[in-house]
């Protein structure tokens, strides 16, 4: 590759370099929008490509401007298998028609090689341009973002050449992170078999929707101290989980807005939040007794207050 | 507009300090005395995340509250507010800083010695896309000044934190405040004054008729006929118990000729509800057109009825007296099957066909 294509592509990118970020942020934004239809935790994060890096891809693997395909990234990572499939569908479904390319590590390596596992798709903004931008999207559960990290840092040290037994090892370890996350995997669906008490089942219901709503922590001790007889706040024959779902569905986007918004007011950083509001709309009297033997009364009117109620 | 009260974004804030008046007995004894004047804003106040939240918070806590009162503008009242506000919606930042400066001035004008001094807050919001106002009045104790401010230009203005400081602690009383919202081409508002009731001409009212020039915009008679009506639907459609309906039906004859010049539908149910039925009384009420706010009590279309009770059977046989004659002479008791027995000790006046 001859330096003038090189210059042409710093000055091509130095024009388009904002566009790619913009298009990088809003695919991660529809991303997220589509995994939280399922309620999939999941950890979102993207980068642009460095002006060196760029053209340092373009010399090496002698690749025109256009044929780099990871001028943008978005990495999706998420807890277990089970959400990486559940996403790899929710992805494939949602952007047919702009995904360009998809590539499913384990798919296409055959059952003795071990290593990178993540899916990565080529998604367009646009399903119809033929000149379209193109961001390229990871997707990984925690434990293969691990090894990758993890492995990138090991074998890229500026200077060192690693010889090939310290890189058998470190693909050695890919097997243990696969052996990880099958083991992981097991154990959630062997938890999920338990019978559980009412408070686990509401939380477990809320999980999905307050890690990708609100927050990736929460205090647990809290949570269940507010849940432990939630049952008097329901009617017998009310089908609790269905009743959140649907309230969820109705009302998500403005309690995760409102979360966001109020540090100050605690219980919008737990997932209790969830029937807190649900109650307050429907059984608000319940709800007001049932608050007077757990907490001060004046937490409860901040709530409803922030929600854009009042307990008067 | 209540249930929408979660989207209100505030916009703009512009605060006024009203002193209190003299009596005229003071200015006669001492004519030279300096008389105070409302201390007005040139610009808006500078507002932060917080305050927004604050006085979110705030106006969700009073309007959106079951004590909240829904106003017009009277055409007859002398009152230029209702002008001012039609002026103010329509108008742009210099318009809206000069207009609240009007009706702080229109309000130090009409206060007597008796109006407590306050600040006037004036709190434009968006709702949905559609302008609302909020005019709060914050009472405070003598000698509580707030602190002032000059920005750019040298404008005056008011130091918000200083007034939220202010509306937290004791020194400040209860506000009233009212929202005005425009809706198919009239101004509509929402009223909260927790010092008072609503419909009597009194010192109270004095906000809301004399200032504001509004009036309610359902009379108190009909709200109250509403609510005695639907509430004894209520207690004939869904209490099965004949004890608890005669119970009940006691609690709400009380509550309408108790002492209270108010009426709260929910903390009636508070009140005299066992908790497993006050949330679908309220739901009862609301779908059967009454209001589950506050209104002022007005007997006048209801008081014969009040007066007597009256037991019809399925049978055909009625039972009917005083309120006070029946809770002293008969008994009610539920038995199997949904029916019950009424026993009634008394003396016999005389037995006649009818």
């Amino acid at each position: 590759m001859n330096s003038s294509k090189l210059d042409e592509a710093r000055t091509f990118w130095l024009e388009e370099k904002e566009i790619f970020l913009k298009y990088g942020v809003a695919l991660k934004s529809e991303i997220k929008e589509v995994l939280k239809t399922a309620n999939i935790p999941v950890t979102l994060s993207h980068r642009i490509k460095g002006d060196d890096s760029l053209l340092k891809k373009m010399l090496m693997k002698d690749k025109t401007y256009d044929d780099v395909n990871d001028k943008v990234g978005v990495r999706a990572v998420v807890h277990f298998l089970s959400d990486l499939r559940s996403s790899d569908v929710l992805i494939c479904e949602a952007f047919e028609e702009r995904i360009k390319k998809r590539e499913s590590k384990l798919e296409v390596s055959d059952d003795s090689t071990f290593g990178y596992l993540s899916i990565h798709y080529d998604i367009a903004n646009c399903a119809l341009s033929e000149n379209p931008l193109i961001c390229e999207l990871q997707l990984r559960t925690v434990c293969q973002n691990a090894w990758s990290e993890l492995a990138h840092i090991l074998s890229y040290k500026p200077g060192i050449d690693i010889p090939s037994d310290i890189k058998r090892e470190i693909n050695a370890l890919s097997a243990l992170m696969e052996i990880a996350d099958n083991q992981f995997q097991m154990i959630l669906d062997m938890i999920n078999k338990l019978p559980v008490s009412n408070p686990v089942r509401i939380l477990r219901a809320l999980d999905g929707f307050f890690h990708s709503s609100i927050a990736a922590w929460y205090d647990s001790e809290m949570s269940h101290y507010f849940l432990d007889d939630v049952a008097s706040l329901y009617d017998s024959d009310e089908d609790i989980i269905n009743m959140l779902n649907i309230f969820i569905e109705k009302n998500g986007s403005d309690i995760s807005s409102i979360a966001s918004k109020r540090p100050d007011v605690l219980f919008f950083s737990q997932p209790e939040i969830v029937v807190i509001l649900e109650r307050l709309e429907s059984k608000q009297l319940m709800l007001e007794k049932y608050w007077e033997s757990k907490y001060p009364m004046e937490q409860l009117e901040a709530i409803a207050n922030a929600w854009g109620k009042s307990l008067a | 507009m209540r249930s929408s009260i979660r989207d209100l974004q505030i916009e703009e804030l512009i605060v006024h300090d009203i002193p209190k008046k003299l009596a005229q007995r003071i200015l006669r004894q001492t004519p030279d005395i300096l008389i105070e004047q409302p201390v007005l804003s040139q610009v808006a106040s500078p507002v932060n995340e917080e305050i927004i939240n604050f006085f979110h918070d705030r106006i969700a806590g009073t309007i959106g509250s079951t004590t909240a009162v829904d106003v017009l503008f009277n055409p007859e009242s002398e009152s230029p507010i209702g002008r001012h506000i039609n002026e103010y919606f329509t108008g742009n930042v210099d318009d809206r800083i000069l207009i609240t400066q009007q009706i702080a001035q229109y309000l130090f004008e009409i206060q007597n010695a008796q109006n407590s001094s306050g600040l006037l807050l004036f709190i434009r919001c968006s709702l949905r896309k559609q302008t609302v106002l909020a005019i709060l009045k914050v009472e405070r104790e003598e000698g509580v000044r707030v602190k002032r401010q000059i920005v750019r230009e040298g404008l005056m203005t008011f130091d918000v934190e200083h007034i939220r400081d202010l509306m937290l602690t004791e020194k400040t009383r209860l506000f009233k405040i009212v929202l005005f919202y425009k809706k198919d081409n009239v101004i509509k508002g929402i009223l909260c004054d927790q010092q008072r009731g609503y419909g009597r001409k009194d010192v109270a009212d004095f906000f809301i008729f004399d200032f504001l020039g509004c009036k309610l915009t359902e009379e108190p008679q009909i709200l109250t006929k509403k609510y005695f009506e639907v509430t004894q639907k209520y207690i004939n459609e869904r209490i099965h118990s004949p004890e608890k309906k005669g119970e009940m039906l006691n609690h709400l004859t009380s509550e309408l000729t108790n002492q209270s010049e108010m009426i709260n539908p929910t903390d009636f149910a508070r009140r005299a509800l066992p908790i497993e039925r006050r949330d679908e009384y309220i739901r009862f009420i609301q779908e059967n057109g009454a209001i589950i706010g506050s209104f002022t009590k007005d007997n006048t279309m209801i008081d014969s009825r009040l007066k007597r009770i009256q037991y019809e059977f399925t049978s055909g046989i009625y039972v009917f007296g005083s309120q006070e004659a029946i809770n002293a002479n008969s008994r009610v008791t539920d038995m199997d099957n949904g029916r019950m027995r009424m026993e009634i000790t008394d003396f016999l006046k005389q037995v006649k066909t009818k």
